[in-house]
């Protein structure tokens, strides 16, 4: 399909994501935060709302390689966002939503997604998911919707459909799995699984999913342009435009000089489009 | 060429009532109309097309009707709107229940009723306008506020049932207008 | 941290799986196809009364 296309259709569906902080209380091994060289940040309301007040689009993701709660400021660029008819959803690693439940619930926030990715961690964070879906019953709420996302690898094959039962006992809505993400700035022990690996828990997973009654979303076949790319534009803390949350350092312009609907119709961007497959981290890149 | 015992529309109507129906598919969907409200701070659901539905619906739908000069080609058009627009995206975006985007083109195939029964005068047409813009604004409101639990502000209503009026109205006006000017520039 | 959710839904504010993902565009193919049976509603009674006679 011609790029002129894929524009026109994606129009509407287009997600904002920004990085509103690249501080973070975990470390986590699947992460490729801790191999930046970046200086550590919040991104002011000011600067997203100009971000934002930069394009159309129809949703906006408040998470980047930081964890966003962490971000005083972040409900209330929700709030921002909700009342301009934006969206918004976030991934959280799941530590403080115990002192965040009443601003999750009440600010208008559609989406909230729990980016854990073993057991461990899960149990960890287990008292104040069911707390905050608990309080969302009590009100009655049907937002914010809530996910478990999980990052498939080799280390966490064996815990994914142990993790995918305990969703509705937890009451969390979905369950969205996707790839690992490891070309560059991972950790080198944290390895991707086989194919066949793959094939046999997806087909082990929609068995338990229709058992379950659950709402699950695996990760497609890879192709270029990817879904990343077709669906989403990224700006970082510093502002600046990239293709993609996995090119944080590849800038196609900057969101708040040029704003970012002007970058997305730059030559920068539909050529970095349509040589995606080329591209040296793209071409490696399974997710 | 299509016989036309074999097909309603000929060939040459269809090259004016897809072309119509893009367009205002066209104008749907790169018309930043959430920005334009939210920025008067006028609360949804679907205040753009109580506001600005006559000019991304209701202008087109009447302007293939009055140039065509056929019975349905303003149904017809309306239809195909809906239909179009549901490839590049789910009925404001909600797709629970699945089916939700069925209230698109209902909504529109009334409003594209509603244009043609009302075709009979040219301020009965123009009446027609400002009701078939009502009539799919309020199907929308309903299957929004029934669905998803998001209903208009009650103080808001009026407001909007009034502007969805006027705006359809417009609509048919400017249809009006557009179709004279061709008429009066066509060679004799 | 990874792309947005709305990325891993297909950008679905409320999600379902399978089919009825693509139901906007199931919806909007039967609304076409409706409006090209009706519009050639002549040539297809044509042809259903050609095959009666002939049976």
């Amino acid at each position: 399909m011609a790029v002129w296309m894929k524009r026109f259709i994606l129009a509407r569906n287009l997600t904002l994501q920004v990085e509103i902080t690249n501080v973070c209380n975990l470390n986590c091994k699947i992460c490729m935060r801790h191999g930046f060289e970046r200086p550590n940040g919040f991104l002011s309301l000011d600067n997203f709302k100009r971000i934002l007040d930069s394009g159309n689009f129809r949703y906006v993701g408040l998470h980047g390689w930081g964890e966003p709660l962490l971000n005083k400021q972040l409900f209330d660029m929700v709030r921002y966002a909700e009342s301009k008819g934006v969206s918004t959803n976030l991934t959280t690693n799941g530590t403080l939503i115990q002192e965040n439940i009443d601003n999750i619930l009440s600010s208008g926030l559609w989406e909230i997604a729990f980016g854990i990715y073993e057991k461990e961690l899960f149990s960890r964070v287990t008292s104040q998911i069911e707390r905050l879906i608990e309080q969302k019953r009590k009100r009655n709420s049907k937002r914010p919707k809530t996910y478990l996302d999980i990052t498939i690898y080799e280390g966490n094959l064996e815990q994914i459909p142990e993790l995918v039962r305990l969703v509705p006992e937890l009451g969390i809505d979905a369950v969205i799995l996707h790839r690992l993400f490891n070309v560059y700035k991972v950790d080198s022990s944290v390895k991707y699984i086989s194919e066949e690996e793959e094939e046999e828990l997806f087909a082990r997973l929609r068995q338990l999913a229709s058992l379950l009654k659950l709402e699950l979303y695996l990760p497609p076949k890879h192709s270029y342009p990817c879904r990343i790319v077709k669906r989403s534009i990224f700006v970082t803390l510093e502002g600046k435009v990239t293709p993609c949350t996995y090119l944080p350092e590849f800038y196609l312009g900057d969101a708040l000089e040029q704003g970012v609907s002007k970058v997305m119709h730059s030559k920068a961007y539909s050529d970095f489009v349509k040589n995606m497959k080329n591209h040296p981290i793209c071409s490696k890149c399974q997710w | 060429m299509v016989r036309k015992d074999k097909s309603y529309f000929t060939l040459r109507e269809w090259a004016i009532i897809v072309p119509l129906a893009l367009a205002s598919v066209l104008i749907n969907t790169y018309l930043p109309i959430k920005s334009i409200t939210a920025h008067f701070d006028i609360p949804g659901p679907a205040a753009g097309m109580a506001l600005f539905g006559g000019f991304i619906f209701v202008l087109w739908i009447s302007l293939a009707h009055l140039t065509i000069k056929k019975k349905y080609s303003g149904i017809i058009t309306s239809i195909l709107i809906g239909a179009i627009s549901l490839f590049i995206h789910p009925w404001y975006g909600i797709i629970s229940p699945s089916w939700f985007s069925l209230y698109g083109i209902l909504g529109l195939g009334f409003m594209g009723i509603i244009i043609e029964l009302m075709s009979k005068s040219y301020w009965r047409s123009v009446v027609g306008g400002g009701l078939g813009n009502l009539c799919c604004l309020v199907i929308t409101w309903l299957a929004i506020g029934f669905h998803t639990g998001t209903w208009m502000p009650k103080e808001w209503a009026p407001f909007l049932i009034l502007g969805a009026i006027i705006s359809g109205a417009i609509g048919v006006l400017i249809a009006q207008g557009i179709t004279m000017v061709i008429k009066t520039n066509q060679p004799r | 941290m990874c792309a947005p959710i709305t990325v891993t839904t297909g950008g679905a504010v409320s999600g379902c799986t399978g089919a009825c993902q693509v139901m906007p565009q199931i919806l909007a193919s039967l609304g076409i196809l409706g409006v090209l049976i009706w519009n050639f509603r002549g040539l297809i009674g044509k042809r259903l009364n050609f095959r009666k006679v002939n049976s």
